[in-house]
């Protein structure tokens, strides 16, 4: 139905000049056949009449003489002729005298009508000669004789129908090829515009898709997040009550105290996840021994995974040492320990192995290290194998994954100039190993020290918390310390207490803070006190993710007690040496 | 032997009696036929130009001796004509070359027999027609009942030594033709 309306459409475009000229051509190719056809009757007919004049030249002796034999010899004589149906010789009287006839062509008894000479009907042709002896007509010959059949006429004309029929096809189609050219074309920018129009549209829907996988996304991260922090925070929670409570032998408090540090650092891990998701996080590298780095996270490791986990470490010897951020590269090792626990769910075997790598998995030249996680896990099929890098991308139940540990890992090899790469076999395990560049700087010694929280230096700090719960915290913190603290509330009670000519040791101030920012007011605070160190702390800070810190040193939140204590005695002694 | 000579007997009382009866109802037919023949001989003969007669004069038929015709003959030649010209009858005891006949019937007569007739004729331009029931003598057209029919034999040489000249179409008519010499 469609192509015939189409056809049907193509037919009301053909242009009127080929349609003109197929339609000339049709006409001459008629008008040709038709002459043809004219002149061929005509000639028949002179044929027929000349016909009849030899046989009446040649009866009329015979008819003068009554000799019917010698007429009906003299008639026979044309019947070799298949073309002639009959003939017949009448005397004067109009009587028929002699002759012959085919079948379906019956001779007239009488002679016919005069009328009918020379006529034409059908196909059929007559002339009726008159027989004349001397000028006097004694006798009339009668002849009708057949033209071609109408095959023998279609096959003479079919040669030159068939040019004409193809000529005119030929303009036809000319015709329509020049007109479906120009609706093609026509077409062809319409389905342009539309395909513009709906790349438009798509892009919008991408968009909207785009939005809705976030918000999507958004969820499932939120209500993973929230059950994790919900678990971490029991566990703190529950610990904090139970050293509450009296008499608590030592041991006890000790274990549980322990429980809130560990419980706390998951959290910190979790949010820092997030952050290193989001991009905010400063990036701050180190250089530092990949074996070391394993070494120490070794005890936190065996805690993280339970009783049913057995880590092996194979740390390669002499390995060169890498620049990254050492808290990325804890939690990276995390992620991928973590995902190698949740693969083995009755428990197993992990390795940890560190080694040189080799000339080809590293990108560029100069050399590298390889850090492999390696589990006799369930591995991972192939289809999800090309997605888990994917934020978000889980197989894990809610609450169970978020979907961010490869992320993160690969956020944080490609970050360090390196990348990761994972072999895994269904049924048989996983290796997840993070190659990083070599680094020519030399090794910073030690990482902060886990030592026991004693400040060097006592001074007079000016704290500057918008937050109640942890201005207090960061007070009895600093208090605890040995420091002498005063508080302000926002950057104008500082820069008050400031111009006031209190005389401080150093200021720690948070960075987010309605009205003026902490890197603001450490301008501020540096117009009118150059000599005096500050340092800053922050959950995360867009402004020190674009800017950096302005060379101040940053505590990270949530800051451990230690931490806290080394980077304001640092602060200080830097301020004493100059 | 009875039986034959019974038969041929019967045979030839048989031809006797369709003889008499078929002469007495044909003979006045086969004279008609036979009159009405003679002036149709005319257009289909030529002469030579000093016998042809000039325009509104006659072509003349000639019965010499018996004349079997009547009447007959007279309807006959006033029924046709050769060119412009009519056809008249005329009817003579005896028969030569000056007698001014272009068609001449020759019914003999003691007076002078066909043969003598035919002698007398010799060389002039004289269409002769003899008739099988009046002799064996024959001249240029002869007439002979066929079938039941009134036909002639043509002695074409004898109309070339006369200087005529005989349509082939009447010769096409002929029971028989004597070729005129190829010379
Ligand atoms: N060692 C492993 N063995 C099997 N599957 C793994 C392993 N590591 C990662 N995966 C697959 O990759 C997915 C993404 O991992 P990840 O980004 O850490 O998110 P999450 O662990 O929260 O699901 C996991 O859900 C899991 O299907
Ligand atoms: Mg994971």
């Amino acid at each position: 139905m469609k192509p015939l309306t189409r056809l049907a459409g193509r037919w009301q475009t053909i242009p009127r000049a080929a349609s003109l000229i197929a339609g000339l051509l049709l006409l001459i190719g008629i008008a040709v056949i038709y002459q043809n056809e004219q002149g061929y009757r005509a000639q028949k007919a002179d044929e027929t009449r000349v016909q009849a004049g030899i046989l009446a030249a040649s009866v009329t002796a015979a008819l003068d003489f009554g000799d019917a034999a010698a007429a009906q010899e003299a008639a026979d004589a044309l019947r070799v002729n298949p073309q002639l149906l009959a003939a017949g010789i009448y005397d004067g009287t109009g009587q028929l005298f002699a002759g012959y006839q085919r079948a379906r062509e019956p001779l007239p008894r009488r002679m016919p009508a005069a009328s009918a000479a020379g006529e034409r009907s059908g196909n059929l042709l007559q002339a009726i000669v008159p027989v004349e002896r001397g000028g006097e007509r004694i006798g009339s010959v009668y002849l009708s004789a057949q033209v071609d059949p109408l095959s023998r006429r279609v096959a003479r004309y079919g040669l030159v129908a068939l040019l004409v029929v193809m000529a005119s096809l030929v303009v036809v189609v000319l015709g329509i090829a020049h007109t479906a050219l120009r609706g093609a074309n026509r077409e062809l920018s319409d389905s342009n515009a539309e395909l513009q129009r709906q790349i438009v549209e798509r892009a919008n829907a991408e968009e909207a898709l785009r939005q809705a996988q976030k918000m999507q996304a958004l969820g499932q991260l939120t209500g993973g997040i929230a059950h994790d922090f919900n678990n971490l925070l029991t566990v703190i929670q529950g610990s904090a009550d139970i050293l509450k409570r009296p008499a608590l032998p030592e041991d006890k408090r000790l274990r549980f105290a322990d429980a809130i540090v560990q419980t706390a650092a998951r959290a910190a891990a979790l949010t820092g996840q997030l952050l290193a998701f989001a991009r905010r996080q400063p990036l701050r590298p180190k250089v530092v021994d990949l074996n070391e780095r394993v070494d120490a996270m070794m005890d936190m490791l065996e805690r993280t995974l339970g009783a049913r986990f057995v880590v092996r470490t194979d740390l390669g010897p002499g390995l060169c040492p890498v620049e990254v951020d050492p808290t990325q590269l804890e939690v990276a090792v995390l992620n991928v320990i973590v995902n190698a626990r949740d693969a083995m769910p009755e428990g197993g075997g992990i390795i940890i192995r560190t080694r040189e790598a080799v000339p080809e998995e590293i990108e560029g030249d100069g050399a590298g290290v390889a850090l492999s996680v390696t589990d006799a896990g369930m591995g991972i099929d192939a289809e999800t194998l090309g997605r888990v890098f994917e934020p978000f991308f889980t197989t894990k139940n809610v609450g169970k994954g978020t979907g961010l540990g490869l992320s993160q890992v690969y956020g944080f090899a490609k970050q360090s100039g390196g990348d990761v790469r994972i072999d895994s076999e269904l049924g048989v395990g996983t290796t997840v190993t993070m190659l990083l560049p070599c680094t020519g700087k030399p090794l910073e010694k030690g990482p902060e020290t886990t030592g026991p929280a004693n400040a060097q230096r006592r001074g007079r700090i000016l704290l500057v918390e918008d937050n109640e719960e942890v201005g207090a915290f960061a007070e009895s913190m600093l208090a605890e310390l040995g420091h002498a603290v005063v508080r302000a509330r926002n950057a104008d009670e500082a820069l008050a207490s400031i111009d006031s000519g209190l005389p401080f040791d150093v200021m720690f101030s948070d960075v987010v803070m309605p009205g003026i920012s902490g890197i603001e007011l450490a301008r501020l605070v540096r117009e009118r006190r150059p000599d005096l160190p500050i340092v800053l702390t922050t959950g995360y800070s867009e402004q020190i993710a674009r800017t950096g810190a302005e060379d101040l040193p940053v505590v990270l939140k949530p800051y451990r007690l230690d931490a806290l204590a080394k980077a304001l005695d640092d602060a200080m002694a830097a301020a004493a040496r100059g | 032997m009875r039986s034959p000579l019974a038969l041929l007997l019967a045979a030839g009382v048989l031809v006797a009696a369709m003889a008499t009866g078929a002469g007495v109802a044909a003979q006045p037919l086969e004279t008609a036929v036979k009159a009405a023949f003679l002036p149709k001989f005319a257009p289909y003969a030529a002469w030579p130009s000093a016998s042809i007669p000039p325009a509104g004069t006659p072509y003349v038929v000639c019965v010499v001796g018996h004349d079997p015709f009547g009447q007959l003959l007279d309807e006959a030649a006033a029924g046709q004509r050769r060119d412009s010209s009519p056809i008249t009858v005329q009817r003579l005891s005896r028969i030569d070359g000056r007698s001014g006949c272009h068609i001449a019937y020759l019914g003999g007569s003691p007076a002078q027999p066909v043969a003598a007739a035919l002698t007398a004729l010799a060389g002039s331009p004289t269409l002769t027609v003899t008739d099988a029931r009046v002799g064996r003598d024959r001249g240029m057209v002869h007439f002979e009942l066929k079938s039941g029919r009134v036909r002639f034999h043509i002695d074409d040489a004898a109309a070339a030594r006369a200087n005529l000249a005989l349509s082939s179409k009447l010769l096409s008519l002929a029971l028989s033709v004597k070729q005129r010499g190829r010379s």
